[in-house]
């Protein structure tokens, strides 16, 4: 019986350690970026804006020990002035390509992350959920974002070019393990 | 070593289903808690498990359980939890057996853990878990079984974890 007792020690004070371990070296963050609504209104067919977490100071504190992005999404608030539907797309680039002067060039420049974006005639509030919803390229955005900083580029196709993105928040779920 | 330790249990769980002294099942429910875990919050889990009662006091139980984490909700906006459904086997030692009043018992364990999120890639792995538990005895078949439980999955190099608060009735063939 003692043999038992020895066997079964041996099998339950490994689980705990390793659960102690693990709790103390790995965890998942949120961070969220806000992009100056100033840069984001949209009279041409495409826009940009630069995302720089390391500005953010959890991502300062783990930026090193990163093991994956789980996912990215945003959060935006768009007006559409037009009368008819409108369509938008967003683009994620490491850096802004000052070459670039049209959505046709973005689109041949660029890796899109997001597609599927109808926006009626007035408001529209893209929540954080239903962004990951129209996400695409998650592997290049997940590797694009681990950089910490990049470009996301807005276009859309629908004339007139009357787009107004009010307020726009980039969201980057990561897990970090020393 | 995820095999060895897994042969480890099915070995456990063989030799217990032969010589089991008593066998039992239960059914439980209570809180889980995201532990470092951000984007998740507080939900709740359920399950149902097998009992095989070994000598000097140490079992075996096989377990099923489903769980959803709560809404994450920050400033910005919130996000539904993730739901995880995972499959363990469990080794216990003290705390079996049909005592009248309370008797305090240690657990571990290992599990297949699957789990799935809305715009998320479906994941499965394996982890580990232990903790602590209370079985309060009546007298008679029936018995009350409080535990809390740490789990860790090991995931892509780094682990996502939580703990369980849980409490069931475990009813006892034979009694």
């Amino acid at each position: 019986m003692k043999n038992l007792h020895k066997i079964a020690w041996a099998l339950i004070l490994p689980m705990f350690l390793a659960i102690g371990g693990c709790i103390i070296i790995a965890a998942t963050f949120v961070i969220d970026y806000e992009i100056d609504s100033n840069d984001l209104f949209t009279a041409t067919d495409f826009e940009y804006f630069e995302v720089d977490l390391t500005d953010d100071a959890t991502w300062n504190d783990h930026k090193d020990e990163i093991a994956y992005i789980d996912n990215v999404g945003f959060v935006m608030s768009i007006d559409n002035n037009g009368a008819a539907d409108a369509n938008g797309e967003l683009y994620i680039a490491r850096t802004h390509n000052s070459s670039i002067t049209t959505a046709a060039q973005v689109k041949s420049n660029t890796t899109r992350i997001l597609s599927g974006l109808v926006l009626p005639p007035g408001n529209t509030v893209v929540d954080w959920a239903t962004s990951l919803g129209y996400v695409e390229g998650v592997d290049s955005l997940k590797a694009i974002a681990e950089t910490g900083t990049f470009v996301i580029y807005a276009t859309t196709e629908t004339l007139p070019f009357d787009l107004h993105i009010d307020a726009a928040v980039v969201i980057v779920t990561v897990t970090a393990s020393k | 070593m995820k095999k060895l330790i897994l042969a480890l249990f099915l070995g456990i769980l063989m030799t217990a289903t032969a010589s089991a002294a008593g066998i039992g099942f239960g059914a439980y429910g209570g809180m889980s808690i995201p532990i470092v875990q951000e984007d998740q919050g507080n939900g709740t889990v359920f399950g149902v498990k097998a009992k095989f009662k070994m000598i000097g006091g140490i079992s075996v139980e096989p377990n099923i359980n489903f769980m959803k984490y709560g809404e994450a909700d920050f400033g910005f906006g919130a996000r539904d939890g993730s739901k995880v459904s995972y499959y363990g086997l469990d080794l216990l030692l003290g705390g079996m057996g049909m005592p009248v009043g309370p008797r305090f018992y240690i657990i571990g364990g290992a599990a297949l853990y699957s789990v799935t999120r809305d715009n998320d890639e479906d994941a499965s792995d394996f982890g580990l878990n232990g903790g602590l538990g209370i079985e309060i005895g009546f007298g008679g078949p029936l018995a009350l079984d409080i535990r809390g439980k740490g789990h860790v999955i090991i995931f892509e190099g780094a682990s996502k974890k939580f703990a369980t608060i849980t409490g069931g009735l475990n009813y006892y063939f034979g009694m």
